[in-house]
């Protein structure tokens, strides 16, 4: 055999193409990155040690910040549980069911998407004052909604409610139909068939989108703060918290909360990453 | 000599996709890359268009070294595998892009554009079909609006990957035929990747055989076939049967039948395996010289009728059956007889 | 949507469909239809001529306008960067590629009062950059600069994330082919990658501009709400809302609302007309 001895190459981390601009546009993409998201986001990270940890640990455990954060985080929760149920089942009429107005309702359900958070909360604020459409009705019956923590869970409800109908969907659709055919040939009744064949299948996408709708709930400002009172450690989130400390100019204070927030914001992402990572591996497809 | 590929290496991290391949191609020649998945033969076919840059070697366009000249400069016609067509341009639109995008005093007036594009459809036979998009067209009428395309540049060669794998059998059969009388009549130095040796066989003036980044073989159809140079290509042309014999003073014997070796000397006294196709060995009935066998399976019909038997050594091996032998039945046990074999070292 | 595949053999009980049907019109009527509704109706409470006289109010304008202008500004600084972020990472092969993918998608997990604190702790005047800003005569924090930072921050991963996987999923090849053709860089891209990618193009336009007007929390915190100077349309519906002038501020709202079902038809009708575009971007 003629000497071919591999030439050592050196491990490249960009593999060589004759597409041109690579240099241009990762080098506008990592800079832009940088300037907007990257660097705000590290000096808000680093905050915490330039006051020192004992002065953050402080900040971020009095109580008014704890009631903040726990309320934010409970409420986030409720909304994003009630979505969970209530998306699986419109995505389940969307896909499986025919009705006149279908496709209206189908884009009617990225509204919140769509629509400014402050225009939803002066909206939600106003139909369930004890005054309002739906509050008026409640009221007789000792349900204040408007200005208490109720209020910030039927914002929160609002704005979560696209993120699980919209990962359920496309899932719901892919199942192939001979699947379940195949689970009643073999003899499974109709309720065996959606809990042993269909769940299964949906679980990732639903665990994706209780997180995404819990995810945005805790970090939500704009539809929340008209509806909620905003009545220290009773109805008052960690957003706001935040922009009352920074009017006050005590930036420590909202920087205490606002890493706390941050660090949870990351969590759910890793969290998310890594269950889309074991849900393809469990399915074996790329999707 | 037209087309010069000297020692070009191409590595993908640890993996040598290409090493110190050469090749010489004459003006006008069809050549053929053929070689499994792998083998290195689409990205020869990259560097030769310039997509790919390789780490090692030079390749030259009557004698003038394309390295510093890219895929833009370059006027290689190239047909991708799945055609690439641009999927938002009608047939015209696609087939004149390279004659759109040309720049400063190579420009050429819309009315000559639009005649090219005339010529070129007529060329490839879609005279009528210059206003529709690529998804309105079947898979061969695809690949024929890649070949115009390519050929609106008046390329300096024209280089085809795996024309025709996307193809069903007939239309490869019909296109095959039509891109061979193509070629003769332009004369253009051609280059195609394909993975089927009964393509290259069909089409190509020179079969190039290649393997992990080697060239096995360079030759003629009718020699790659006949004289393979090593046991991949012969395994490769396919139809290769692995026959145990017995090497004794230059001469390959199978159970006291001697075989013909051709020119290929079958090297030192040993016991080896040869290389025998189907159609080279002849079914006999048993006791007579050669390798014992039971008739597993006959299969009369088809272009090659043939019988599949069994070896004393569990091997499965085809034979042909010739016109005027008796067809042996199931089970029946017969005698072997390899008539022309290989044997390598 | 269902549009192929039949329904044989996977219809549940007609009274679980209808129930199932009616919860969901339930649902969405109470979530969606009577919130929007209830915009509308306060806005007109008092009279068209109420609401014209809210809608022309000099403030309101100003508000108008300056949404308009931070949009004007975000969203062609996002489409650049998108289309590049884009280029990079769907056409070529690199080391960190992925790790480069959730940093763009960053933003959209990030509070959007969280978004807008990380600028007042750089640029406010107890931040890192105040000091030397405020010598230099720079002011970003209570200021359009301001307003548009934070936008962009909120809007950053839009464009991006809808054309990677349409990208990703064309590959190279018809770039690979022009470029053998002998077109140029901008050639290809302008005569080939861009035709391919412009319907989902549109579709990142669209859904990064209704939020870069739409966009509350994160410029309520840079803002400092000087009205007529750096409060937007969400932050002017704010203030006429705390100040009890409520025909006013859902007057606005209403405009705003307005822009969102103009934004929510456009993109279905993108997603009707150009169903295979964007296929690859529809799972959210």
């Amino acid at each position: 055999m003629t000497a071919s001895a591999p030439i050592a190459q050196p491990k490249r981390w960009l593999k060589p193409s004759v597409l041109p601009g690579f240099g241009l546009t990762f080098g506008l993409t990592l800079l832009w990155l940088s300037v907007v998201v990257l660097i705000p986001l590290i000096a808000l990270v680093i905050r915490p040690w330039e006051m020192g940890l004992e002065r953050f640990i402080d900040l971020a455990s009095r109580p008014r910040v704890v009631a903040a954060l726990r309320l934010s985080f409970g409420t986030a929760a409720a909304a994003a549980a009630v979505n969970l149920v209530f998306g699986a089942i419109i995505a389940w009429v969307l896909v499986r069911t025919e009705f006149p107005g279908k496709r209206i309702i189908d884009a009617i359900v990225d509204l919140p998407f769509a629509l400014p958070t402050a225009v939803a909360g002066i909206a939600l604020a106003a139909l369930y004052a004890p005054n309002g459409w739906i509050g008026a009705l409640l009221d007789p019956l000792g349900i204040q909604v408007a200005y208490t923590p109720l209020g910030i869970f039927v914002a929160l409800t609002f704005i979560g409610l696209p993120f699980v109908v919209r990962t359920v969907q496309p899932v719901l659709e892919d199942i192939d139909a001979d699947l379940e055919d195949a689970a009643a040939s073999l003899g499974a009744s109709r309720l065996q068939t959606l809990a042993r064949v269909i769940a299964p299948a949906l679980a990732p996408a639903l665990l994706t989108g209780f997180a995404l709708a819990f995810a945005r709930a805790v970090g939500e400002y704009g539809s929340v703060i008209f509806i909620a009172g905003n009545i220290p450690q009773v109805s008052e989130i960690a957003p706001l918290l935040i922009v009352i400390r920074l009017d006050e100019f005590d930036y420590a204070g909202a920087a205490a909360i606002g890493v706390f927030m941050l660090a949870v914001s990351f969590a759910v992402l890793l969290a998310l990453n890594l269950t889309q990572r074991w849900a393809r591996r469990a399915t074996g497809n790329e999707s | 000599m037209s087309l010069e590929i000297d020692s070009v290496s191409k590595w993908f991290g640890a993996f040598a996709a290409l090493d110190k391949v050469s090749l010489v191609g004459a003006e006008g020649e069809f050549l053929a890359l053929l070689g499994p998945s792998g083998s290195g033969k689409t990205t020869l076919l990259r560097i030769l268009a310039g997509l790919e840059r390789p780490d090692a070697g030079v390749v030259r366009f009557n004698g003038e070294d394309l390295s510093g000249t890219s895929a833009r400069d370059r006027r290689a016609g190239f047909v991708f595998q799945h055609y690439a067509l641009f999927r938002h341009m009608t047939v015209a639109k696609n087939i004149a892009f390279g004659l759109e995008v040309r720049r400063g005093a190579e420009k050429l007036p819309k009315k000559e554009i639009a005649a090219r594009v005339e010529r070129l459809l007529a060329l490839v036979q879609l005279d009528t079909l210059g206003g529709r998009y690529p998804a309105q067209l079947s898979g061969g009428q695809r690949q024929r609006v890649a070949l115009a395309r390519a050929l609106a540049i008046e390329p300096r060669m024209l280089l085809l990957d795996e024309p025709f794998g996307a193809l069903d059998a007939k239309v490869r059969r019909e296109l095959r035929r039509w891109l061979r009388g193509l070629h003769a009549e332009m004369g253009l130095t051609t280059i195609f990747v394909t993975h089927d040796q009964e393509e290259a066989l069909d089409l190509a003036d020179r079969v190039v055989v290649m393997n992990n980044g080697r060239i096995e073989q360079v030759g003629a159809p009718a020699d790659v076939y006949g004289r393979p140079a090593n046991a991949f290509v012969y395994d490769f042309m396919g139809g290769a049967n692995r026959l145990p014999c017995d090497v004794r003073g230059g001469v390959v014997t199978f159970g006291g039948f001697a075989a013909s070796t051709g020119d290929h000397a079958p090297g030192p006294d040993r016991a080896a395996l040869a290389y025998a196709r189907a159609h080279d060995i002849r079914v006999a009935p048993e006791g007579q010289p050669g390798l014992p066998a039971t008739v597993l399976a006959v299969f009369p019909a088809g272009g090659q009728p043939r019988v599949e038997c069994r070896l004393g050594d569990g091997q499965v091996v085809e034979a042909a059956v010739r016109t005027g032998d008796p067809w042996p039945a199931l089970g029946q046990r017969i005698a072997l007889q390899p008539e022309r074999v290989r044997v390598f070292e | 949507m269902s549009g192929g595949g039949s329904l044989r053999g996977r219809r549940d009980p007609a009274p679980v469909r209808y129930t199932l049907i009616a919860l969901t019109l339930l649902y969405l009527s109470l979530f969606i239809g009577l919130p929007l509704a209830a915009v509308f109706a306060e806005a007109l409470r008092e009279g068209w001529g109420e609401y014209l006289k809210a809608i022309t109010d000099p403030d309101a304008i100003a508000a108008m306008q300056l949404t308009l202008l931070v949009a004007a500004i975000a969203v062609p600084v996002n489409v650049v960067f998108g289309v590049c972020a884009a280029w990079a990472i769907a056409k070529f092969d690199f080391a960190g590629k992925s790790l480069l993918v959730t940093l763009i998608d960053l933003p959209f997990s990030v509070s959007p009062v969280v978004s807008g604190l990380v600028y007042v702790l750089l640029y406010g005047a107890n931040g890192w950059f105040g000091p030397v800003l405020d010598a230099l005569g720079i002011k970003i924090i209570f200021t359009v600069t301001g307003l548009v930072l934070a936008t962009m921050f909120v809007t950053f991963p839009f464009v991006a994330r809808e054309l990677i996987p349409l990208m990703q999923a064309q590959g190279r090849d018809e770039e690979e082919a022009a470029l053998t053709l002998g077109a140029g860089g901008w050639q290809t891209f302008l005569r080939v990658t861009l035709p391919n990618i412009r319907w989902a193009l549109l579709y990142g336009v669209l859904l990064c501009n209704a939020r870069a007007m739409g966009e509350f929390g994160a410029v309520s915190v840079v803002s400092g709400h000087i009205r007529g100077q750096t409060n937007t349309m969400p932050l002017h519906v704010e203030i006429l809302y705390n100040e009890y002038s409520f025909v006013a501020a859902f007057a606005v709202a209403s405009l705003l609302a307005l822009l969102a079902l103009v934004t929510l038809v456009a993109k279905t009708l993108l997603e009707w007309r150009f169903r295979d575009d964007l296929a690859a971007v529809r799972r959210h």
